[in-house]
């Protein structure tokens, strides 16, 4: 339950020495490198100190990471055989171990690489070969009748002119009007079909422009072919052609298919490039001279010196740690219990706490655990829920920091199972239980209560450590101790009116609320600066109540919710006794599954609520920066890094 | 003479009470819903891998209907329908304004829960790890829809019938 103490760290070494030290750090994975770049802009350096970094390499191995992604998702988009698809993984596959690549590999591999994305370009030509015959195929095909070759259509004195005529022509009337202008030519029907009459004019070579023009005039419009044969045998040799292209490119398919076996070493390969464009990307945040350069950074306080020490015997440098305090606004590492640690997510996803705050992971992991337990309320719910995000966890093998949710779940399912029983439901049917939601609403809507003041107190004590802690007395006095007298006041004149007398306790109530209310009202208006300030903003602190109130009203969403799944599930049970014992197992299937999804949805999102607004309200800041290490980020594989802390 | 004798009849006020809470709980989830659905819709066109986080959002404003499929149920149990025993025309009427709180409530905030997800779709859009910070907003709106499930159902559970 804690932020992790930090330190701050400053390196100097020596330009020989870099790259190997950076190497160093990266493999430890605990340092976050800070941006030094501001002291270049110190005059006192007087130009001697350079920002490092080479952005020209950063670039040039993003375009090798880019190149090997793509070929790898070339090789992905390739069909698969069955046997191959056996290797693909699945849902709970494992990645396998980094290996740092030799040069000699990393060479053999990117050439591979580009020779599959190679592959892929001829694979492209060959493609748009295939279309290029096709389409000079096509155009051939009405002609397949005409046994003249389309390269010998001249005679001694004659030429014949192709091309179409509307499929509606009248063929006799044109070749009466072509022969009347010019007597000695011809016009001929080679074949037709729904668009257009495939024809030719023959005439003598002194007049066969003339005549062409004249065709057209009525219609026709002449084609050329650079073609040698016959249409018919050009149509066979076009199939011949395309057997062979389509035949080439079942043959490059295969070729990539035999880098299929090597996806893996390709995607070690991608990790490999993106491990070395970190390393040199770091170097922007390094300042040098010629022969030395700094860094500075942080790192938890617990591992300063083993570092310190083990980077003094390697290398040649001078290294300063330095304890931060609240005050540095340090970068934020969480360290919780095993059943806290997920619950980290729930913090984080409102806000990373800064250096100043107390981490309310833990204390929020219990209120959530519970809360979540009394929404569902199921047992075989809660069962069944604990079942499933075990089975996902041991069988994906997740560990710390990973798939928070699902092991969020596991405790959350065990409060659902806990409090199913205390509600006597299971799978919506009654079995004996200590409160029965739908009778008890009383006590339910008591209890529902009852956790929100104490989830609150929680929350505005935790407010109060951190005023003691700061050394703000007055304020622990004023706006913690006086509102919890005086909520506490209020909370026990107000039960006797509504669930019968308690004794004595509802004087002492009356008593507690009285020095509270003169407490808020005398303190509350502290920061203004008139007396009559003072006194005006100390009454109208007072009027906080109705949030107080509001907020603890909110936790009747407690009983609400718990009622709604325990009443739908009784309603899923109901159909399914109305229609047998079939349909009782498809409605119950199914009924369950819906009630389970919207309710355990239901239950995330208003358990969430009730931490953010509710509790975190009361005490927390949040806003801080998440420590983020410079370490091996890698996409397909893992690597093991010792966990110590 | 004898419809107006019938709209008289407890179970017939009890039985309208159910089908107000019901229905108009029932259409304003569907409103809100088809609302959030559409805005989301258009987000995964883009990116079909931010599905998840979307059908959640999708889901906040169905809840209402919900509520009061509960209220009707549990209105049911009470007047000889599902259970129980007919109640008398004073008692049907009591029920009938029992369902109230959440017909309307339920109507109106699964409209509004609605429009606050389709606003969150666009934090989602932008921003896919945000997702938890996109449902919060359309929380606070079924915030009402609870009171309202919950006066309801007091309400209902305070009735004696008998």
């Amino acid at each position: 339950m804690a932020i992790v103490k930090m330190d701050r760290i400053a390196i100097v070494g020596l330009t020989a020495e870099k790259s190997k030290m950076l190497k160093l750090l990266m493999k430890r994975g605990f340092v976050q490198i800070d941006d030094s770049g501001y002291l270049t802009e110190e005059e006192a350096f007087a130009g001697n100190l350079l920002r490092d970094g080479d952005d020209g390499a950063v670039a040039r191995i993003e375009e090798h990471i880019q190149k090997t992604e793509q070929a790898m998702a070339l090789l992905n988009a390739l069909p698969r055989d069955k046997k191959d698809k056996k290797s693909g993984g699945g849902l709970f596959a494992q990645k396998p171990a980094y290996e740092d690549l030799t040069e000699a590999k990393v060479k053999e591999l990117t050439a591979e690489t580009l020779q599959i994305l190679a592959l892929q370009s001829t694979y492209q030509s060959l493609k748009g070969e295939e279309n290029r015959l096709l389409g000079n195929q096509s155009q051939l095909i009405p002609w397949q009748k005409l046994d003249v070759p389309l390269d010998g259509l001249e005679t001694h004195a004659t030429r014949m002119i192709l091309g179409t005529l509307p499929a509606s022509a009248n063929l006799a009337a044109l070749r009466e009007k072509l022969a009347e202008a010019y007597p000695e030519t011809f016009l001929g029907e080679v074949d037709r079909d729904k668009r257009a009459v495939y024809a030719y004019v023959i005439a003598h070579k002194s007049v066969a422009d003339d005549a062409a023009e004249a065709a057209k005039s009525l219609g026709f419009s002449p084609v050329a072919f650079d073609e040698q044969g016959t249409a018919l045998s050009r149509i066979q040799a076009y199939e011949t052609q395309v057997a062979t292209v389509r035949q080439s490119q079942v043959d490059t398919i295969q070729e990539m298919k035999a880098f299929l076996p090597k996806l893996e070493q390709y995607r070690n390969l991608s990790d490999y490039y993106a491990v070395r464009r970190d390393e040199l990307a770091i170097l922007d945040n390094l300042v040098r001279t010629k022969e030395t350069f700094y860094l500075e950074g942080w790192l938890p306080a617990n591992k300063a010196d083993g570092l310190a020490k083990e980077l003094k015997s390697a290398f040649t440098c001078y290294i300063e740690t330095q304890e931060a305090t609240r005050e540095d606004a340090f970068p934020v590492l969480l360290h919780n219990n095993a059943v806290s640690e997920p619950f980290e997510t729930v913090t984080n996803m409102y806000s990373c706490p800064n250096s100043r705050d107390i981490d309310p992971t833990f204390i929020m992991s219990i209120f959530y655990i519970i809360f979540f337990g009394i929404m569902m309320g199921d047992a075989g719910y809660g069962i069944l829920i604990t079942l499933a995000c075990i089975f996902v966890t041991k069988k994906a093998k997740l560990g710390r920091g990973q798939g928070n949710l699902i092991r969020m779940m596991i405790y959350c399912g065990i409060s659902t199972t806990i409090w199913g029983f205390v509600f006597g439901s299971f799978l919506g049917y009654s079995i004996p239980g200590l409160i029965n939601p739908l009778e008890d609403v009383m006590l339910l809507m008591g209890m529902s209560l009852l956790l929100g003041i104490v989830h609150i107190y929680t929350g505005l004590l935790i407010k109060g450590y951190m005023l003691l802690r700061d050394g703000d007395v007055k304020s622990f006095l004023f706006d913690i101790v006086f509102w919890l007298l005086l909520i506490t006041g209020v909370c026990l004149v107000i039960i006797p009116v509504i669930a019968g007398p308690i004794g004595v306790a509802s004087t002492v109530g009356k008593y507690l609320a009285l020095v509270g209310a003169v407490g808020v009202v005398l303190t509350g208006g502290r920061t203004s600066k008139s007396i009559g300030g003072k006194i005006g903003n100390g009454l109208y602190s007072l009027y906080g109540i109705t949030s107080y109130f509001g907020d603890i009203l909110s936790y009747s969403r407690l009983m609400a919710l718990c009622l709604s799944s325990g009443v739908i599930a009784q309603v899923v049970g109901l159909l399914g006794a109305m229609t047998g014992p079939v349909g009782a197992v498809i409605i119950g299937i199914v009924g369950h599954a819906i009630n389970l999804f919207i309710g355990g949805l239901g239950a995330y999102v208003h358990t969430s609520r009730l931490q953010y607004v509710e509790f975190f309200a009361k005490f927390y800041e949040g806003g801080g920066k998440m420590f983020s290490p410079f370490r091996y980020q890698t996409k397909y594989t893992n690597i093991e890094v010792e966990e110590e802390m | 003479m004898e419809l107006i004798s019938s709209l008289a009849n407890g179970q017939v006020l009890a039985l309208l009470g159910a089908a107000l809470a019901t229905l108009m709980a029932g259409i304003g989830s569907a409103k809100g819903t088809s609302l959030a659905g559409q805005a989301a819709a258009g987000v995964v066109a883009e990116t079909p891998e931010k599905f998840g986080g979307l059908l959640v959002l999708q889901l906040l404003p169905g809840t209402q209907g919900l509520y009061g499929f509960i209220i009707g149920f549990l209105i049911l149990t009470k007047i000889g329908i599902l259970g129980g025993a007919a109640p008398t025309s004073a008692q049907g009427f009591q029920i009938l304004m029992a369902a109230l709180p959440i017909a309307f409530v339920g109507l109106i905030s699964g409209i509004y829960q609605g429009k606050a997800s389709v606003a969150c779709v666009g934090i989602l859009a932008k921003r896919p790890n945000e997702l938890g910070k996109a449902i919060i907003f359309p929380a606070i709106v079924e915030t009402y829809a609870i009171l309202g499930l919950l006066i309801s159902f007091l309400a209902l559970n305070g009735i004696a019938i008998g």
